[in-house]
């Protein structure tokens, strides 16, 4: 309390003085006057008689006292009355006002307290709005990150999957279209014969697609790009014209290249780009498109040793036979060689009929068992000059040097019937094949014609079923 | 039926030096240059000049009883053309000459090609009847008639 110090303002007492002061005016005061008055000019202890100008003049004075005292009430309890609706207001969330009230007295410290506590709540309020914008920018950069974790996951999961690469070109582009919402995402690769292919994109127009691989639009930006081998940002600081040729290529201001390396050389290049007028590149992007590059470079390489193993394999893993790849290409040896000592040799193919249904009834380890049991029995059955290749899933295929169609068709037609016996006889599972015979030089003078006759015998045979067909 | 009567098992190069065609010494070095290049002996033999392609034939002629046909003094039909693809033609080297009812002249150059009767028998279904010729005979024929 600064009573003390007051002077005989009431502005500057306590609330407690001024409502001591106030209830003194309005009812102790007045009723004093009227006691007063009373004894004064009665006629019964004055002797002089109680004129009514005098009863009204002191009846006047008194509700004068009376309403001073009120307005005295008046005054404490209307800025409690303001601060209260005006605390109401600072309760529903108008922090950025303050309470004005100019007096010295409680009411006063009161305002000034509040005042205080909503300068502080404002404050924490602006701190924690600070801190929500800065988490958000955060959950920004972390949700990026997982974007681009999760995408690098997904490509190296489809990668050892060996998934087709145009699957890995997909996903990357999908992955990188969500980094900085990117307007447009470009992957090309460099073809074997040094021509460039667009393998994936997406928000690029078809005219524009054309003109990078027709007028060497795909050079050119791999000369403009490839002086920096950490990629090139592209955005509105930049006026050289390399930088302007590309935006008006892409029509983009913000663009992002990121070079595909393979052994050292160019494979190709990553693009992205977007026409948000807030969003730029930033090296922490660039360093982004360097791992989704690198993985880029794995699938390629990854699948150009798949290819490669592919080609070099010759034996079919099951049954040990030759695969398909070899037998197509053996047979066109043998041809050549039919051709020069001028003999004939044939192409046998054996389909196993029903072999879908027999593996949804008698399951994967007994299709296995029954394709390793037929492979055995075609080599027990063939020459050792011949060569025996699994063809397909149900398919075998058999390349007879030095037979004729007529000796080719009794040697299938006793293959047939040992399998049929076997199956039947021995294992009671009933299964059986079909074949069908070409020969050279009746049929064709290449593996593609002897190919295509057997394929097309084939399939008559399967239906007609048990047969071979000649 | 493969009208084949082969008195003897014995090969070509043999019954050319029992019939003083060529010498030992001249199978030898044959046989050496059929390895390196392929191709048939009978023809390897021409090739290499130490006999003519007709000796060859007359050899094979009198040996297995196969008469000799000079191919290049018939005139064969485009009918009897259709009969044989060329390519089959061109691989057994032989030549069909004539068609008459179901049976079918063929000039080859190795009569003792069993797999390729069969498979002109296959072809035609007809009964084959085979003539020798040289094999530049046929080789000549093919060319000039499978071009028309």
């Amino acid at each position: 309390m600064k009573l003390a110090n007051k002077g005989l303002s009431l502005a500057s007492r306590g609330l407690q003085y001024k409502l001591r002061i106030a209830f003194s005016l309005m009812s102790i005061i007045p009723l004093l006057v009227c006691v007063y008055l009373f004894f004064i000019y009665s006629p019964y202890i004055s002797g002089v008689p109680f004129s009514n100008l005098q009863i009204v003049i002191s009846l006047i004075i008194s509700i004068g006292i009376a309403v001073i005292g009120f307005l005295l009430a008046k005054q404490i309890v209307d800025p409690i009355v303001t601060i209260s609706s005006q605390v109401k207001n600072i309760a529903n969330g108008e922090y950025n006002k303050t309470i004005e009230i100019s007096r010295e007295d409680e009411i006063g410290d009161l305002g000034n307290a509040l005042n205080q506590i909503t300068r502080r709540i404002r404050d924490n309020m602006d701190e924690l709005r600070n801190y929500g914008e800065r988490t958000k920018e955060i959950n920004d950069e972390i949700n990026k990150r997982v974007i681009v974790l999760s995408g690098l996951l997904q490509i190296s999961n489809l990668i050892t999957q060996g998934a087709a690469l145009k699957e890995v070109f997909d996903v990357t582009v999908s992955r990188l279209a969500q980094l900085k919402n990117s307007t447009w995402v470009l992957l090309v690769t460099k073809e074997d014969p040094g021509n460039f292919k667009i393998c994936a994109q997406q928000g690029i127009s078809d005219s524009l697609q054309d003109s990078l691989l027709e007028e060497s639009g795909v050079s050119r930006i791999l000369d403009l790009m490839l002086l920096n081998k950490n990629g090139l940002i592209v955005d509105k600081q930049q006026t050289d014209g390399k930088a302007i040729e590309l935006q008006n290529m892409f029509g983009t201001i913000n663009l992002l290249f990121m070079p595909i390396f393979r052994h050292a050389r160019v494979a190709g290049f990553l693009g992205i780009g977007t026409s948000h007028p807030d969003v730029e590149y930033t090296n922490d992007d660039s360093e982004l498109l360097v791992v989704f590059a690198k993985q880029i470079s794995i699938a390629i390489e990854n699948d150009y040793l798949a290819n490669r193993v592919q080609r070099l394999e010759i034996k079919d893993t099951l049954t040990g036979l030759y695969n398909k790849n070899f037998i197509v290409n053996r047979l066109d040896e043998e041809i050549k060689r039919a051709v020069i000592y001028q003999r004939p040799c044939a192409f046998l193919l054996f389909s196993i009929e029903n072999f879908e249904a027999f593996l949804s009834s008698a399951g994967e380890l007994a299709g296995e068992d029954a394709l390793k049991k037929i492979a055995k029995l075609l080599e027990k059955n063939c020459r050792e000059i011949d060569k025996v290749a699994r063809y397909g899933d149900s398919e075998f295929a058999v390349i007879l040097s030095e037979k004729n169609k007529k000796q080719s068709v009794i040697l299938a037609e006793e293959i047939r019937k040992k399998i049929e016996d076997f199956f039947v006889q021995e294992k009671k599972t009933g299964l059986a094949v079909c074949g069908a015979v070409s020969e050279n030089p009746i049929d064709g003078a290449c593996a593609k014609d002897l190919v295509q006759k057997a394929e097309d015998l084939l399939k008559s045979a399967r239906e007609e079923k048990n047969v071979i067909k000649s | 039926m493969f009208p084949l009567k082969k008195a003897t098992e014995k090969l070509l190069g043999e019954l050319l030096i029992e019939r003083k065609v060529i010498t030992k010494e001249n199978l030898d070095k044959a046989l050496e240059a059929q390895k390196e290049r392929g191709g048939l002996i009978g023809e390897v033999i021409v090739e290499l000049g130490m006999a003519k392609e007709e000796d060859v034939a007359h050899a094979i002629t009198a040996q297995y009883g196969f008469p000799f046909l000079p191919l290049a003094n018939y005139e064969i039909e485009a009918e009897v053309l259709k009969i044989i693809p060329e390519n089959v033609c061109k691989q057994y080297c032989l030549m069909p000459v004539d068609k008459i009812g179901n049976n079918l002249t063929l000039a080859m150059s190795n009569p003792l090609n069993k797999e390729a009767v069969e498979d002109i028998e296959e072809i035609t279904k007809c009964n084959v009847q085979i003539f020798v010729a040289t094999t530049t005979d046929i080789r000549n024929a093919i060319a000039t008639y499978y071009k028309k």
